[in-house]
């Protein structure tokens, strides 16, 4: 089962980045301001500090199976059925991510740039991207992951221009809004925003270097994503007046729309065309943690076969729903399902681990 | 040799056929006007232009006109007009009479708001009149009329005489009632006899109707007074008996002092320091220290004076351009609510300090 391709942490960092930067990059801003309003930024960076908690206990929890990944040590911990139900959950959830992601993915693109281009063809373009990578191996994963990363510092490059014009009358005063709200604010982030995180439980035996480099590579994509997500809600209250926020969905793209530089216009535009690359760099870690997860159950020796038979399954999920009201419902439904994947099982079975004593060396 | 088969192959896919908007079968526009004469009627109205040569500069081909009851309803019948379909991507000026912004000027750009397509860098320009013969009279010297409006309120921003907004900026303020901030917009009219358009001040908004008027030269201090200098900013001051000098803004700091007691009326303290330089002064002498100090003083007093002036102007249209509202309401979100601001602004009592104070009298540019 074990594959021989390795990746050093480096790769682990830009792997975990990607993967948490999606569909959500857009989107953040108006999704934390639905709770926290103005002070979304500040429930974006508590988010990140409570991922980091999340962080830490993966952590505690791979490093005590240093060769297995989740499917192998699972049924180590809670015997084989349970093992096998978590190993059917985390695949499904992957597999809804994938959707999910492709879905929000074509709903905004069709939106904004290809009104008239049916659904379909922007799926299966997609797909067929994804499963091209996504059928290597992860140190070709990592490889990609790392050049996609260069386009990160187009964000920060397209926000420069506009900073004459922020309103930072609109912020003031910070975390006026009271804890609840902020904490609101807080609950909504993990599903489009910091899911990824979770692959550690998989990617750790691939690893290479010591566990604190490992743990330094995760929680340091972490606070990068935290903190690129926190620029942007930043950026975004203090462009839009807290009532007119309310009726932008796309806030990135719409500050971003607004700038001009000198011989380019709409940005926005080319802005869209990056953040697909992330929506790819996300839909492939995930295709990849799902495929292998149905190989483990399948007990098959390669995921290239379970990898075609999933991605043809998500297309016609991914296009089965256009309307957009849908599919922040759905969201809001994966976003409760994901704190338990995310959090609470996790944790659990690093109470198992540790009440039975179970390391790898002892089985 | 698989490998390039394939990926010739791949090309075909990029097309994007569903998506693809020809160049010749759309036509392009660089401006737009809107007149509402009542909340039924829209007239939209676009010019559209023909691309120059090397014999013949650009200019505006034909103006199209159609009326309906929402933007888009009148666009769409402009397409029945136009020999192509009607393209606004790329936008510069948007046209929107006076008249049609007495109630609400919201409903006149959410179509654009909404559009992904719309420019939402594109100028918002208020007429004096109607809206519709800004493209339909002729301009001398300017063939391409869009683009001569987009010039045209672009040097009037870098000298400061109207405020530098677009589209987007343009609609924060309109959201929220209360919050303590306002639009303005840019202000233009037509001399039918020079054949130009002429920047007339600016616009000033309460919520999101038209509430006030300002002339460029009451533009200019509003914008000195927010701190929103442009490249360039000059003042024409009276200097005692039939003598005038002009002074260039070089170097402004503003600061805003809140007070809001707990029982009593809120005011606000504005003080500013600013360098200037003369640029237009007959009588001359600037270079003994007692003149000096008596043309600082003078000048000082007279930009408080009008800076008092254009204050009570803009509080008896109930226009907060300066955000002293939004200032408060981030220094204090609870009283601020308690203020009833709309009640409160009209009634507010700002104090303003100025202290000018001359950097160079010899050369300028």
């Amino acid at each position: 089962m074990k594959s021989p391709a390795t990746i050093s942490p480096v790769q682990l960092f830009f792997i975990i980045l990607q993967t948490q930067i999606g569909i959500g990059l857009i989107s953040i801003p108006y999704t934390v301001q639905e709770g926290a309003g103005k002070d979304g930024w500040i429930s974006i960076l508590l988010a990140g500090l409570f991922v980091q908690g999340g962080i830490a206990v993966i952590w505690l929890l791979s490093s005590r199976f240093p060769g297995l990944t989740f499917y192998d040590f699972a049924p180590l911990l809670v015997g084989k059925i349970i093992g096998t139900v978590l190993t059917m959950m985390y695949m499904l959830f992957f597999f809804v991510m994938v959707c999910y992601q492709l879905s929000v993915f074509l709903a905004i693109s069709s939106n904004w740039a290809f009104p008239r281009t049916p659904h379909v063809v922007f799926a299966v373009l997609t797909v067929a991207v994804s499963v091209y990578l996504a059928k290597e191996n992860l140190r070709i994963i990592g490889r990609f992951h790392i050049l996609a990363s260069f386009l990160l510092v187009s964000i920060i490059f397209v926000l420069l221009p506009l900073i004459p014009h922020f309103e930072m009358r609109y912020l003031l005063p910070f975390a006026s809004n009271g804890v609840e709200d902020i904490m609101k604010g807080v609950g909504k982030t993990f599903n489009t925003a910091f899911a990824g995180f979770e692959l550690l439980l998989w990617l750790y035996p691939f690893t290479e270097g010591s566990k604190t480099a490992k743990w330094k590579a995760v929680a340091g994509a972490n606070a990068a994503t935290s903190i690129i997500y926190a620029i942007l809600a930043f950026a975004s209250s203090a462009i839009f007046s807290p009532e007119e926020i309310k009726v932008v969905p796309e806030p990135v793209l719409y500050i971003i729309k607004e700038a001009e530089l000198i011989v380019v216009e709409r940005i926005d535009l080319l802005f869209l065309t990056v953040w697909a690359v992330f929506v790819l760099t996300t839909m492939i870690s995930y295709l990849y943690v799902a495929s292998t997860g149905l190989t483990h159950l399948l007990k098959a020796k390669e995921h290239k076969k379970s990898l075609y038979v999933l991605a043809v399954l998500v297309i016609p999920v991914a296009i089965a729903t256009e309307n957009r009201m849908e599919l922040m419902r759905i969201g809001d439904k994966i976003n409760s399902v994901s704190i338990i994947l995310l959090f609470v099982i996790p944790a659990f079975l690093l109470m198992v681990a540790l009440i039975r004593k179970k390391r790898e060396e002892s089985v | 040799m698989k490998k390039w088969i394939g990926l010739g192959l791949s090309c075909l896919l990029l097309a994007g056929c569903w998506d693809e908007r020809q160049l010749k079968e759309r036509s392009i526009i660089f401006g737009a006007a809107i007149d509402a004469p009542s909340k039924e009627e829209i007239a939209f109205t676009v010019a559209i232009p023909e691309p120059g040569n090397e014999q013949k500069p650009a200019s505006t081909k034909q103006v199209i006109s159609a009326t309906g009851r929402t933007v888009r309803e009148s666009t769409r019948k402009i397409d029945r007009k136009a020999s192509a379909v009607v393209e606004i991507g790329k936008m510069r000026v948007l046209l929107i009479s006076k008249e049609s912004i007495q109630h609400d000027i919201y409903p006149l750009l959410d179509d654009l708001y909404r559009n992904a397509r719309s420019p939402l860098n594109a100028k918002i320009i208020i007429t004096e009149g109607k809206a519709e013969p800004f493209f339909r009279n002729e301009i001398e010297g300017e063939p391409l009329y869009s683009t001569y409006y987009h010039t045209l309120i672009e040097s009037a921003e870098d000298s400061t005489m109207v405020p530098n907004t677009n589209l987007q900026r343009f609609a924060s303020p309109l959201f929220d009632k209360s919050d303590g901030e306002a639009a303005m917009a840019p202000l233009i009219t037509f001399n039918k006899e020079e054949k130009m358009a002429e920047v007339k001040g600016t616009a000033l908004f309460n919520d999101r109707r038209i509430a006030g008027e300002l002339s460029v030269a009451e533009t200019t201090v509003l914008l000195l007074m927010n701190d929103e200098k442009g490249k360039d900013a000059t003042l024409t001051f009276p200097m005692g008996k039939e003598e005038n000098m002009t002074i260039r803004i070089e170097k402004m700091k503003r600061k805003m002092k809140l007070h809001m007691p707990k029982d009593g009326p809120a005011s606000v303290d504005l003080s500013y320091q600013l360098s200037y330089r003369v640029t237009d002064y007959p009588p001359g002498h600037l270079e003994e220290q007692k003149v000096v100090k008596k043309v600082n003083k003078k000048i000082s007093d007279e930009i408080k004076q009008s800076m008092d002036k254009t204050m009570d102007k803009i509080k008896e249209a109930e226009s907060d351009i300066l955000g002293i509202g939004l200032s408060m309401s981030a220094k204090d979100p609870d009283r601020f609510k308690q203020l009833k601001w709309e009640n409160a602004y009209p009634e507010l009592n700002v104090k303003i300090h100025v202290k000018a104070e001359i950097i160079e009298s010899g050369i300028t540019f």
